[in-house]
């Protein structure tokens, strides 16, 4: 088996996966994605143009499956195996939580509510202000180009407000108000509140080659023209045009390899367990690593960082069972086994400029990218 | 819409979905919408349809309670929508429903039989309807018919189900949505904006 080195493995084409396999493409280096499901197919797996008697089941879904379904992004109007199912996680008893997951390439940002407001001041502030928890280590004017710069690729639709607690961005046309919306905001008005268009990452107008929004309504289900923010449809084709991209599909990554110290063990990337006959790898059935890889279909990954310097992971160095998903844990990141769980705030302001130190690297080489990108902390963004 | 051919319905749609692509850059992705049209194509009806789950007595009996709640006098009924087969299917896939039909269909021959010496299905116009209408109407309720009722509700939750989700059905019900629009429609009543005055609505 070949290894091929890459710059940067990034693991999940989500809205974070897909937005730094963009970033780092068009800045120049080498990125292998992986993800756990298949891609999508938007003529056969979106049907939301579909009429409710070209679909077997008319549009209520098998009802062998229907109580393993997560409700009405995971219906028939979407295709079989882009959401998963049996998902190794347990509730508090006397509990009833679901964790829908997309599997499919492009993740959630397939079925997103496309909400997207910025940050106000008084949110980075906000411990100043009610004396809970600390404040964030940035400002809102230091942040606020970069939700220009994202707000001008995706494409987000609003109306200037001028309320600080929600300030305005760069935005195109609204959508108009509608029957009910006019009710609404006249009741509104009576109690002094006001009722203004939400921003939201759908396009009123055809952006970026992005054709507008046709209305028809059925967002949830997935678009089938592209014509709402999702990674498939707006990041990935950027990416793949660099030639700087391999799309691993069904690809379900395990785990992270770290040496005992917690750091990246060296330049073994990944081992495809079923072509390397099962190497050091062992299955966890009904267990789970820290990310953990089931299913017949699926090749298991073993990922190792590509880690030249003394880089602290936040991954826990040993696989740890999942903690039982209720509400509050999930956000949780697991403490890491060893190095600090708390991250340093000059590292974590550093963080939040790699988006400037890639834009300006643009030019500049490979190495200087890569150098500046192994001194940010990773993994942890809670 | 409700009287129009569903090739001229088809026609529009196709019509309305190639003006609207031809405004945008992106008409490849267009091309996708119109797919859905090629992939989902419907599968022609087999001149005589082979019940799945219920034996012929209980698909004939299937298909005249179907036809008694929703006749075709006037405008198509289930009969034109197919909706016992529809029933059937869903039956068939549904285990948690197989044992509530086969019992509510014998329970309607055995209640027939007590009411008129004959099943369900063999019982005149008048007396099937008769029993359906206690079954149906709660100011007819009598008492003993509980589980009648109950297989009433569901073999009409069903037959709602099958017809409202037919392309019969659909144009019946002038189902106003799968429209496509050039810009996001917004309320046409400029004029009266919390919307007091406009006529209340029939229902």
């Amino acid at each position: 088996m070949p290894k091929t080195v890459y710059d940067v493995i990034v693991i999940g084409t989500g809205a974070g996966g897909g937005m730094a396999i963009k970033t780092l493409c068009e800045a120049g280096l080498k990125v292998c994605a992986l993800n756990s499901g298949r891609r999508i197919n938007p003529a056969r797996d979106f049907r939301n143009h579909r009429m409710p008697y070209e679909m077997k089941y008319r549009g209520f879904g098998d009802p062998r499956k229907r109580a393993q379904s997560y409700g009405y992004m995971d219906n028939e109007y979407v295709g079989e195996g882009i959401w998963e199912h049996g998902i190794t996680y347990t509730t508090a008893p006397g509990t009833e939580w679901m964790w829908p997951r997309c599997h499919a390439v492009g993740g959630k940002t397939n079925f997103w509510g496309r909400s997207s407001a910025r940050f106000g001041d008084i949110d980075f502030r906000a411990a100043t202000l009610d004396g809970y928890d600390v404040d964030w280590p940035m400002t809102y004017e230091e942040i606020a180009p970069y939700y220009s710069r994202v707000e001008k690729m995706i494409g987000v639709a609003s109306t200037v407000q001028n309320r600080p607690s929600n300030p305005d961005g760069e935005y195109l046309p609204p959508m108009k108000l509608r029957c009910l919306d006019h009710i609404l905001q006249r009741g509104a008005e009576k109690v002094g509140a006001p009722y203004l268009p939400d921003r939201i990452a759908q396009l009123t107008r055809s952006h970026n080659d992005h054709p507008a929004c046709h209305f028809c309504g059925n967002c949830t289900d997935g678009c089938d023209t592209g014509s709402f923010f999702s990674t498939p449809w707006f990041l990935l084709p950027l990416a793949e045009k660099t030639g700087n991209l391999e799309l691993r599909t069904n690809a379900v990554v395990r785990s992270i390899l770290v040496d005992e110290k917690g750091r990246a063990k060296g330049r073994r990337l990944y081992r495809p367990r079923h072509a390397a006959g099962g190497g050091n790898l062992r299955t966890r059935r009904g267990g789970g690593g820290i990310l953990r890889g089931i299913g017949k279909d699926h090749a298991e990954f073993e990922v190792a960082l590509l880690a030249g310097g003394d880089r602290q992971l936040q991954w826990p160095a040993r696989a740890q069972p999942l903690r039982p998903l209720v509400w509050g844990h999930r956000t949780r990141v697991p403490a890491a086994a060893s190095g600090s769980a708390e991250l340093p705030r000059q590292r974590f302001r550093q963080h939040h400029r790699v988006d400037a130190a890639l834009a300006e690297s643009e030019k500049s080489s490979r190495g200087e990218v890569h150098s500046r990108l192994l001194d940010l902390p990773g993994g942890r963004m809670r | 819409m409700a009287g129009q051919g569903m090739e001229r319905r088809e026609a529009l749609r196709v019509m309305a979905l190639a003006a609207a692509a031809s405004q945008f850059p992106g008409f490849r992705r267009w091309a996708f919408a119109c797919d859905h049209l090629a992939d989902g194509a419907l599968q022609p009806r087999p001149a005589q349809y082979a019940p799945q789950f219920f034996n012929p007595h209980e698909y004939a009996s299937l298909e005249r309670l179907t036809e008694l709640i929703l006749p075709s006098d006037g405008s198509p009924g289930a009969n034109e929508a197919g909706v016992s087969e529809f029933v059937d299917f869903m039956v068939w896939s549904d285990p948690s429903l197989q044992y509530r039909f086969r019992y509510g269909l014998a329970w309607l021959d055995a209640h027939a039989s007590n009411l008129h010496g004959k099943a369900f299905l063999d019982s005149g116009a008048d007396q099937q309807t008769g029993i359906l209408e206690h079954l149906a109407y709660k100011d007819r309720y009598r008492q003993g018919e509980e589980d009648g009722r109950a297989f009433f509700n569901l073999a009409r939750e069903y037959t709602l189900m099958g017809f409202y989700t037919s392309k019969v059905g659909l144009e019946q019900l002038d189902f106003p949505g799968f429209k496509f629009y050039a810009e996001s429609p917004g309320c046409p009543h400029g004029g009266d904006p919390e919307h007091l005055h406009l006529p209340r609505p029939k229902y």
